[in-house]
């Protein structure tokens, strides 16, 4: 088994398994353009520096990846069906304890930097996933927005809402 | 504590948004101004339009706006406009009572709050040189798979060269006309060179002589597709009907009724299949050649 090191932007070193890693666009295209796929050189020791993911986050990323090992990797977009996809029982296990923090929204960054799709559209989804039933302020509360309507303006858009809610 | 989520890059969020379903959007425009854009542009992309229908008749609502219910577009006109409101399974309708010295405002703001979405139908029944004016610009860059010109009183000749103008300014590709004795004459069907589909009407209870004649005629032109509610078919005119579409060599589609006849079902008549459905003296009566089959007048 071939493993590959990435090195956290906090310097800690998570040896993987190559074939993990190729669910991650980012890497793939690294590990292919420098050749660290070759065992027979010194290339294939080498560490991937990943200066935008934290220690925790990359963690996290790859306990992901090794419960995806093998998955389809997502082609495009498929901008049509956003709405109707579902987050399976064990993503949503998995990204449930992060909710509402900063675990959450930097995996989801991390995702997007490492070219993982389909980390990226779960994660999305969760997170979208949490405004159902919610009005204005509760998202604002929960996902910590701050509040730069004007009352006027508040009233403004509960009225132009109004006649589709 | 909580991490606001606009610390993620816009393309982030972006992205999230687009995974919200429409009641999420619709609080998503009440958190901040950000989100508000966002969901709004979402809205538009989402967005499936049935019908606009615009009538400048003062008996009735000028402007209706049927949605489908699923998917609807975040739609952000005036409340006070909408007249009525109403749903039908999954279509949303809506009704919009715009005075006409308002128009010039109306429209271009509606334009502008119109996503770039596929709109199924357009019909507009006017005669008025500034609605079909103000119509023009606001039909530029909308995507509209059927463009239809809708009117029953086109009664002259003057009426009609005014219908086959408007066809051309606005580009439409369907009529639905009320049809007056002139129309059987051969020059006044110069509109169907420019629609592909054709629906005449009858006005003044006048049943067109020859029926068969004026379908046949039409349907050798650009026209393709005719429902002909202005007279019922004789069996001798179907007949004709059915023994000159082939000689045409392309796909044409007929619908009109049939004035009296044996109740009886499909039947095929050499190279035509005629779906006939006759009940008591009268009944429907499709035609179709070449395996073209299209009917929906909702």
């Amino acid at each position: 088994m071939v493993l590959i090191t990435l090195v956290s932007s906090d310097e800690q070193n998570f040896p993987v398994e190559r074939e993990l890693l190729k669910q991650s666009g980012t890497i793939e295209t690294l590990i292919v353009n420098m050749n660290l796929d070759d065992e027979d050189t010194d290339a294939a020791a080498m560490p991937i520096p990943l200066p935008n993911v934290k220690g925790d986050v990359l963690e996290k990323v790859i306990q992901w990846m090794e419960h995806h090992k093998g998955d389809p990797v997502k082609e495009g977009d498929n901008e049509d069906n956003n709405a109707e996809i579902v987050v399976p029982q064990w993503d949503d296990d998995f990204f449930k304890p992060a909710m509402y923090g900063s675990k959450h929204l930097e995996l989801t960054v991390a995702a997007s930097y490492l070219d993982i799709k389909n980390l990226l559209t779960l994660s999305c989804k969760a997170i979208s996933n949490t405004f159902k039933g919610k009005t204005g302020p509760q998202i604002r509360e929960e996902w910590g927005v701050p509040n730069e309507f004007t009352p006027e303006e508040e009233e403004a858009i509960r009225k132009e809402n109004e006649w589709s809610e | 504590m909580a991490l606001n989520i606009l610390e993620l890059p816009l393309e982030m969020v972006a992205e999230v948004v687009k995974h919200v379903d429409y009641n999420g959007l619709l609080s998503l425009r009440r958190t901040c101004t950000i989100m508000k854009e966002l969901a709004e542009a979402e809205a538009g992309q989402i967005a499936a339009i049935k019908r606009i229908i615009f009538n400048d008749h003062p008996a009735q609502n000028s402007f209706q706006l049927t949605l489908y219910n699923s998917k609807p577009p975040l739609f952000l006109l005036r409340f006070s406009d909408i007249t009525k409101r109403w749903t039908y399974g999954r279509i949303q309708h809506f009704n919009f009572e715009i005075p006409n010295d308002q128009y010039l405002e109306f429209l271009p703001q509606f334009r502008e709050i119109l996503p770039t979405c596929v709109i199924e139908t357009f019909k507009f029944a006017s005669k008025k040189e500034l609605y079909i004016s103000l119509f023009e610009s606001f039909l530029d860059g909308l995507t509209i798979t059927e463009k239809c010109l809708s009117g029953y009183c086109y009664y002259n000749d003057k009426d009609w060269d005014l219908a086959y103008e408007t066809i051309k300014r606005l580009q439409f590709n369907t009529a639905q006309l009320g049809v007056h004795q002139y129309v059987r004459h051969g020059d006044k069907m110069v509109l169907a060179d420019v629609v592909d589909g054709l629906i005449l009407t009858r006005d003044y209870h006048e049943h067109i002589k020859e029926p068969a004649s004026l379908a046949v005629s039409i349907l050798a032109r650009r026209c393709f597709h005719l429902e002909l509610e202005c007279s019922w078919l004789s069996e001798v005119d179907v007949n004709e009907a059915v023994h000159k579409l082939p000689q045409l060599g392309k796909k044409t589609y007929l619908f009109t009724r049939l004035s009296k006849g044996v109740p009886r079902k499909n039947f095929t008549v050499g190279t035509m299949n005629v779906l006939l459905d006759i009940t008591d003296s009268t009944g429907e009566m499709e035609i179709w050649h070449d395996g073209m089959r299209r009917r929906d007048r909702s």
